[in-house]
């Protein structure tokens, strides 16, 4: 029985392109058949689960961003992610110059009030911002990318790890809850 | 909850879709038993989302889950820990003073946490908590809540803190519609209503979309306009005296009047039902039982007073009701901006009082709703 059930898994998992913690990298063949969603590393199963435990884990990985990028999309909420990214690629940047011009397009894209792609932010957190931008450093979106990872964690994040889209990635049966709540009862 | 799937459809399917659909509607409303799709529109903060918990509530079975109620308890830590924050934050700013050293004590604790609410409410927390809440010059703070941002969720919660805190405590329905949180993009959910007998029984499918209010999204809400039967537009009644999160210059109750304007006069929307709740009926009134008056913040009011039919508008909430709605009355009588054929036909806007978190209310309303909805249908029928 549990022989059967582990190649039914593994039947499942070969559709999907999902490897195993302990398989070796991905063949060939598994390249052919891989779920257009991920191109290049594929994540195992186990790192796919994680996403739905913390969010933290999901924005870390470069797969899990891509996947909860696409159900933003859906929602239409792609901006959130697309401004959170864009501030991690600010805070890489060393050259002053670079960091000048990449907080400018930063701000026309996703602060302004002028952009179709403009994120929610409230007074207090824009005018930081605005102060911010009269000298640009690698940091002067930080209270603004907070606000808006913190409201892709509460508001979207839910939908996405109950969404059919994730847990056939994750290989969960509908109706079960993919942060795994049951296991920490507050009870415990 | 079903989510709109746009993952497995493939685009070129999702264009043919969209052209077929504008010969698909008139046919789908004969046919008065196919899903009926409903928008929620509003600005931040109006109930929309409530609304839609609502929906789950009365239509959906077991509509949430043990596990479902177990992950919102994070998000109400949040609104207890927002709540409180906020409170002792603004008795610095608004020069208030705590009524003993201890209290103050438990307030620098609060503020040292910062922002981001704790991941379970420990005894010591749940301590400040209590004896926060029922200090003097936090009362007079709370008193004084419309001069900042506050969620109208804080006296909810902050009076069952205690409560909620025990041990395996599991979120009730009251608990899961009072929390806020902030929506954004844009979401579907479906659920079956029950018909009346008289148009022969059976269920009938409803889909409702929920938006982000605040102003930058109002760009995506266009996204959701097409094959739309009815727009639910909320408004806040209770946030007269309140300014928007996205621009503290804005009274949140003109804003709700500008954006009902922009909906009631949209093209795309032209041949669309619109029913108008006016929500946060119980806001209002404890604002007015406080001594508050709406006069303060639309001056324009004593006239509509000094005119009213005293018989009828007797007390001090039911003449802000209707001051509200008589503004909302004269905006569906301004002529559209942009001529078109639609021009001359007569349009009726339904207005109802509503609280969205008690599911008794929007029962009725609901009801109500699904009423119009279907005699229009049924109007329609005759009239194409």
């Amino acid at each position: 029985m549990a022989e059967k059930w582990r190649q039914a898994i593994g039947k499942i998992r070969k559709g999907l392109a999902i490897k195993n913690a302990e398989d070796n990298g991905p063949t060939k063949k598994d390249q052919a058949s891989s779920d257009t969603l991920f191109d290049g590393e594929q994540p195992t199963l186990e790192e796919i689960r994680s996403w739905g435990k913390s969010f933290d884990k999901l924005m870390r990985s470069p797969s899990g961003r891509k996947a909860f990028r696409e159900f933003l999309r859906c929602e239409y909420s792609e901006e959130n992610i697309l401004f959170w990214l864009a501030c991690e690629e600010l805070k890489k940047e060393t050259n002053p110059e670079a960091i000048e011009e990449k907080a400018r397009f930063i701000y026309e894209d996703y602060i302004s009030i002028l952009s179709p792609k403009e994120v929610s932010l409230d007074s207090r957190v824009r005018e930081i911002v605005n102060r911010n931008m009269v000298e640009p450093t690698p940091h002067t979106f930080d209270e603004a990318q907070l606000q808006i990872y913190t409201l892709m964690h509460r508001d979207s994040y839910p939908r996405f790890i109950n969404s059919p889209q994730f847990k056939t990635l994750a290989q969960i049966p509908d109706g079960v809850s993919a942060s795994g709540s049951t296991a920490e009862s507050p009870s415990n | 909850m079903l989510l709109i799937d746009c993952f497995r459809r493939p685009s070129h399917e999702l264009q043919a879709r969209k052209k077929q659909s504008s010969k698909e509607v008139v046919q789908m409303r004969k046919l008065y038993r196919d899903p009926v799709k409903v928008l929620l529109l509003g600005a931040g903060e109006s109930g929309k989302t409530t609304i839609i918990k609502q929906m789950r509530i009365l239509h959906i079975q077991n509509s949430y889950s043990f596990d479902e109620r177990l992950e919102k308890l994070s998000d109400i830590y949040e609104n207890i820990h927002e709540s409180i924050y906020e409170l002792v934050r603004q008795v610095v700013l608004l020069e208030l003073e705590f009524d003993s050293i201890a209290n103050q004590r438990c307030a620098e604790y609060i503020l040292r946490m910062g922002p981001q609410a704790p991941w379970n409410l420990s005894a010591e927390y749940v301590r400040c908590v209590r004896r926060l809440w029922s200090d003097a010059g936090v009362k007079r703070c709370y008193k004084r809540s419309n001069e900042f941002q506050l969620i109208d969720s804080a006296k909810y919660f902050l009076d069952r803190v205690e409560k909620i805190s025990m041990p395996g405590y599991i979120p009730t329905n009251g608990d899961i519609l009072n929390c806020r949180k902030t929506t954004t993009g844009i979401q579907e959910v479906r659920f079956n209503v029950r018909m009346p007998g008289s148009l022969g029984g059976g269920t009938q499918e409803f889909r409702m979309f929920d938006v982000g209010g605040q102003r930058h999204h109002r760009s995506k809400w266009m996204q959701a306009f097409e094959g739309v039967q009815a727009v639910l537009f909320l408004i806040s009644c209770g946030g007269f005296d309140q300014t928007l999160r996205e621009d503290p210059k804005q009274n949140r109750l003109a804003e709700g009047f500008e954006l009902f304007r922009g909906v009631w006069h949209n093209r795309f929307l032209a041949e669309t039902g619109v029913i108008v709740f006016m929500n946060k009926q119980d806001v209002l009134e404890q604002k007015l039982l406080a001594g508050q008056s709406i006069r303060t913040y639309f001056p324009d009011y004593d006239d509509y007073v000094a005119f009213a039919d005293k018989d009828q508008l007797y007390d001090e909430l039911t003449r802000t009701r209707s001051f509200i709605r008589s503004k909302l009355v004269d905006i569906t009588n301004e002529p559209p901006r942009r001529t078109s054929h639609l021009v001359g036909r007569k349009r009726t806007c339904y207005f109802h009082f509503t609280i969205a978190t008690d599911t008794q209310n929007v029962r009725t309303v609901f009801n109500d709703v699904h009423n119009i909805i279907l005699t229009k249908n049924l109007s329609k029928m005759d009239l194409l």
